[in-house]
């Protein structure tokens, strides 16, 4: 038998069973009736003819047990028999089944809230094009770069497909309905295509555009297009004034990209970097410096590299060279927060393990109170398969309903873990994606 | 009229088969084909027919639908399906070959040996 007819008659017996139920009486009465007349032709009354057609069909009931035999208990009559079965079970014993899944809810909850709070800032990776090949190259890892070493390394090194750099500009948006102070900052023309991010609408900044007099575009984040500009799509090409000066919009980025991410997080547009004068500047240090390694250099090979450049430009100018790092990006942005977090995690895997033990302890010493139903049942006749599958039903009733629970307190911890945490852990905010309970999709 | 035959263990399935494949027939209609065809030689539990209808449709051999009977009752049709038609083909040959050798041992004599 083929699975599509076993499926058949399965949807057939559940969806339909009430109708087969009536589909059965209905034609086995049609059968005796049939017989008596076909009796009452040969000469017997009507009331005897019936009596004698029901008895030569034999057991009504019996048949009609055997015809549901025949085509089988469906699974899910089965399943809701025994879920019936599981409720009553849990509420003749509310204070077991009270305290097994608050039990199983806080585990759960703790568990899945510290999760999501980890996935978010450590495990997802950042949302660039192969972000583990980014690094930060910046004084003493943290500190700002002036232009002419920005400019030395860049073309000094072979490390680094692209190297492209930031500075911080906060300027005042004007010309609009009411000025607004706006975080962003200035970019290097091949920061974003080094980055692998594409604009929602528009175009990146074009080669040439961070010149001096060429600068004069914008890209605007998806939160400042929708709050300043309301959404409009035809906002391509419209002037803003910034400080002061007159700019172009040429495009806007996609709603989940943010720039930078470990500094100026927060920055809403983003403008070419011009250096003009400051092009020989090794002082006034103001440039994060981000870089793409090349296919098949290591960060050991890349850190030796810049190094040794900044060695000799440290004999050259000195004062200005000294210790420069290399961090890969995901490093600087997730930092000192890793190992806390980890050992968070490891601590509620733990509660979660005795969440697990205290509910199976639970449900043994309940087993134990039922041998006699057990017996009974066994008595009766049901088969060994039977009753585990009855046990199981009740298990997965728990922890159904403790996961259930345990997800809604997840998702009040993570929000109450996010409200809590310090500023400075990177990312967390993304913890409440749902994407996080059904990531499937690939890394960008 | 010879003393009624009990049936032989599981060939009621293919006598069900068999006797809708000649035309669609109601439950009393099978019962009444077969003991027409079998000169009521054959003893059939009437009520043991049903269950093997339902099990032969859960399979897939036969397919039923509502109809009119010759008295205008309502009543299921039972029809045979091409599966069905392939099983009854494949049981008939099966029982012909079980009958051709158990006859076969069954008049064996001390010669043939």
């Amino acid at each position: 038998m083929s699975w599509w007819t076993r499926v058949r008659s399965w949807t057939k017996s559940t969806v339909r069973s009430t109708r087969m139920e009536r589909d059965m009486d209905e034609e086995m009465r049609f059968h005796v009736e049939a017989h008596a007349t076909e009796l009452m032709k040969r000469g017997m009354t009507r009331e005897k003819a019936l009596r004698q057609a029901r008895l030569e069909f034999g057991g009504l009931e019996t048949a009609k047990a055997q015809c549901r035999d025949a085509v089988g208990v469906s699974f899910l009559e089965t399943l809701m028999q025994d879920l019936r079965h599981s409720v009553r079970g849990m509420l003749r014993t509310p204070v077991f089944a009270l305290t097994a899944v608050i039990v199983l809810a806080l585990g759960i909850g703790a568990t899945t809230a510290i999760f999501s709070v980890v996935d978010a800032v450590l495990l997802r990776p950042l949302a660039y094009r192969d972000s583990g090949r980014l690094v930060t190259i910046l004084m003493s890892g943290t500190g700002p770069v002036s232009v002419a070493n920005y400019i030395d390394w860049r073309d000094q090194s072979r490390s680094f497909s692209t190297m492209g750099a930031a500075v911080f500009w906060s300027p005042n948006l004007t010309g609009v309905d009411s000025p607004e102070h706006i975080t962003g900052l200035k970019v290097t023309q091949n920061l974003f295509p080094m980055l692998g991010i594409e604009p929602m609408l528009g175009r990146l900044f074009l080669e040439g555009e961070d010149k001096d007099g060429a600068d004069r575009e914008v890209i605007l984040s998806h939160r400042l297009w929708q709050r300043r500009f309301s959404s409009d799509p035809a906002v391509l090409g419209k002037p803003i004034v910034l400080d002061g000066n007159a700019f172009v919009i040429v495009g806007v980025m996609p709603p989940e990209f943010q720039f930078a991410p470990f500094w100026a997080t927060k920055a809403e547009l983003w403008v070419p970097n011009a250096f003009g004068a400051r092009i020989h500047s090794r002082g006034g240090n103001s440039l994060r410096i981000f870089a793409r390694l090349k296919d098949g250099v290591s960060l050991t090979q890349a850190r030796a590299e810049i190094a040794s450049i900044t060695a000799r430009l440290e004999q050259q100018f000195p004062g200005t060279n000294r210790n420069v790092v290399v961090t890969p990006l995901k490093e600087k942005v997730v930092g000192s927060i890793e190992t806390p977090l980890l050992v968070l995690l490891a601590a509620v895997g733990f509660v979660l393990l005795i969440t697990c033990a205290n509910v199976a302890h639970m449900l043994l010493a309940r087993a134990a109170t039922r041998q006699k139903e057990i017996a009974v049942r066994a008595a009766l006749g049901a088969r060994r398969g039977r009753l585990i599958r009855q046990f199981l039903t009740e298990s997965i009733l728990l922890g159904g309903v403790g996961g259930a629970l345990g997800l809604l307190l997840a998702v009040l911890g993570t929000r109450a873990l996010i409200a809590l945490s310090p500023a400075n852990i990177p990312r967390v905010q993304t913890a409440l994606d749902l994407g996080l309970y059904l990531r499937c999709r690939p890394p960008p | 009229m010879s003393k009624q035959l009990d049936l032989l263990q599981g060939t009621l399935d293919m006598l069900i088969l068999k006797a809708i494949s000649l035309s669609p027939l109601h439950g009393y209609g099978i019962l009444l084909r077969i003991q027409q065809i079998s000169n009521k030689r054959l003893e059939i539990q009437q009520g043991s027919l049903y269950p093997a209808l339902y099990r032969l449709e859960h399979h897939g051999w036969i397919t039923s639908e509502w109809g009119e009977s010759e008295n205008n009752r309502r009543a299921r049709y039972y029809r045979l399906t091409s599966t069905g038609k392939r099983q009854l083909q494949a049981e008939t040959e099966r029982w012909n070959e079980m009958t051709a050798v158990i006859a076969g041992i069954l008049q064996a004599t001390p010669e043939q040996l």
